[in-house]
């Protein structure tokens, strides 16, 4: 990963954002902070890589922030922080898309962990869905023939049957297989399985 | 001699105690109620001076006492009576009530006292204090428990931000070759801050739950209420209440129990809170003014959906609630506290919406 990466603290207690900015930083991170779940939702899409947030604060709690904050489609892990916390708040802090609870006063250490089990979710999320745009670029770059061969052999055509199905040579077929390998950088029937999957999940 | 007879058997089987005395103050009279009060029997006391049925200060005092009577004609207890001390045989010291008249009927002179032993009343008025304090104080206790949760959320703000700030301290020691000194004084003001505000909390709680005999003082009106809503406050930090409290410049001090008036605060404020769940606009406020000559004046007004006509009786009565899960006690404690302070609760409509409470409080004792 280049550059530094963003944590987005959420909480009401300015002692409490001001002492995790420090810290934060002091551990080589770049920091937003917003006062409220509102604040933040106002603010609309943040660039971050991790939310530390309060689950108690005045207007929208950090529950409620945290489900429309999924809604709206955008998945930053968010780590929620209590001072009371009881199972029943991690088990519904857990449910509402969190990626780990950790409870007030925390140690650096644990708190440290958290955020680096999130980002490196963050990391895979981020990753996965590189390797998906450059499967819709490269599937992008298919002729129409080529993308019908490649659907009827990800739906479990042989080339004798794919021949058939298009009434072409299977000689043709196999061209044209080995140049979708080819044009989409893969080696193998499984890959352009794995990869279709990737460019049309739906 | 039929009459005096009569007279005897009444004089023999009142319940209080009757006592002659001559202008010298020896005892001429005793009858047998004395004898049950002081423990003395009537042969022992007759002709005894007075002064053996007093404690000190009473007894040295008592012949200056009747002299200066004597020779001014200035009553201190004659014709008026009142509560005095006496003293039992057994040595033990009593409150009783004693009344006192003076006749002279021919060569028969002299003071006639009327004792009545308060021993009783007294033991039970002192219970019945023990029993209200203990009830304001399981109240206080009782919504302590209730904030607790919260409060407890509270006291980790600064923990946490106190935890951060040496973390980073360390941290940047660790990793910086050379630190800037005022940066680490920095990280360890703002950590002492944090401590100190953690220890202020921590007080506000233990000086409202701690066991207290009612104290009475000169207290900051200002400064109780403003302790209450940090108490308070908390709870309902998920809400939109806006808190204010407004306070006329250079109130006077007031006269009363600090904890039990915060306590009043507490329970008030939590009302007209839980009275505004779902209301928009929720204002709180809390407003002081030198209302008469004596008295601070005290409203805590809400904007909440009010009290229905009905309820107004009930509303001191206790386990009377509106509230689901409410004791019911709040109002009917903070009503009896105000009494004990000469005063009461009154309410009246908020307009347009929503509930006043206002009470005096005295600013002499």
């Amino acid at each position: 990963m280049s550059g530094l990466r963003t944590i987005i603290i959420i909480d009401d207690d300015d002692a409490v954002r001001d002492s995790l900015s420090i810290l934060l930083e002091a551990h080589g991170f770049s920091i937003q902070t917003f006062v409220s779940g509102d604040a933040f939702l106002q603010a609309g899409h943040s660039h971050g890589d991790c939310i530390l947030m309060d689950v108690r604060m005045p207007g929208r709690d950090g529950l409620t922030t945290l489900k429309e904050f999924r809604a709206s489609g955008c998945n930053i892990p968010v780590i929620v922080m209590s001072g009371h916390a009881d199972v029943a708040m991690a088990v519904t802090a857990l449910k509402s898309g969190a990626i780990d609870f950790v409870e007030k006063p925390f140690d650096a250490g644990e708190l440290l962990s958290a955020i680096g089990r999130a980002l490196a979710e963050r990391t895979a999320y981020l990753d996965a869905q590189n390797a998906r745009l450059e499967a819709e670029r490269n599937f992008a770059r298919l002729t129409p023939r080529e993308k019908e061969i490649a659907s009827l052999l990800v739906s479990g055509e042989p080339n004798k049957g794919v021949a058939r199905a298009l009434d072409i040579s299977v000689r043709t077929v196999e061209t044209h297989r080995a140049n979708i390998l080819s044009k989409l950088d893969i080696r193998s029937l499984s890959d352009l399985v794995r990869l279709m999957m990737d460019v049309a999940p739906s | 001699m039929a009459q005096s007879s009569a007279l005897d058997a009444v004089v023999s089987t009142m319940v209080d105690g009757l006592i002659v005395i001559d202008r010298n103050g020896h005892i001429k009279l005793f009858n047998p109620a004395c004898e049950t009060i002081f423990g003395y029997s009537a042969e022992e006391a007759l002709g005894q001076p007075v002064e053996l049925l007093m404690p000190e200060p009473y007894r040295s005092e008592h012949s200056s006492y009747l002299h200066h009577y004597q020779r001014t004609g200035d009553a201190q207890i004659i014709g008026i009576g009142r509560e005095v001390e006496g003293r039992r045989k057994s040595g033990d010291v009593f409150p009783m009530h004693l009344s006192v008249g003076e006749f002279q009927e021919g060569d028969l002179e002299g003071y006639v006292g009327v004792i009545h032993d308060l021993t009783e009343e007294v033991a039970q008025r002192q219970r019945l204090d023990d029993l209200r304090e203990s009830h304001i104080h399981m109240s206080r206790l009782a919504s302590m428990n209730q904030l607790g949760t919260v409060i407890a959320h509270e006291l980790n703000q600064p923990l946490t931000a106190l935890t951060n700030y040496l973390s980073a301290g360390t941290t940047v020691v660790q990793t910086q070759a050379d630190v800037p000194k005022d940066k680490l004084v920095q990280l360890m003001e703002r950590a002492t801050e944090q401590a100190r505000r953690a220890a202020d909390m921590l007080s506000r709680m233990r000086g409202f739950v701690e066991q207290g005999k009612t104290c009475k003082g000169y207290h900051d009106i200002e400064q109780l209420a403003r302790d209450a809503l940090a108490l308070v406050r908390p709870s309902f930090r998920n809400t939109s209440i806006n808190f204010e409290i407004e306070a006329e410049d250079a109130l006077p001090e007031v006269y009363c129990d600090g904890i039990q008036i915060q306590q009043v605060f507490v329970n008030l404020i939590r009302n007209g809170s839980e009275a505004m769940d779902g209301i928009d606009p929720a204002r709180l406020t809390i407003m002081l003014d030198s209302g008469q000559s004596d008295a601070v004046r005290v409203h805590v007004a809400d904007t909440g959906k009010g009290l229905v006509a009905d309820n107004i009786e009930t509303l001191f009565t206790p386990f009377m609630s509106e509230k689901p899960d409410g004791m019911g006690v709040g109002l009917s404690i903070s009503n009896s506290i105000l009494q004990a302070h000469g005063t009461q609760l009154s309410i009246r409509e908020n307009l347009p919406r929503g509930t006043v409470f206002s009470f005096d409080l005295p600013t002499k004792d």
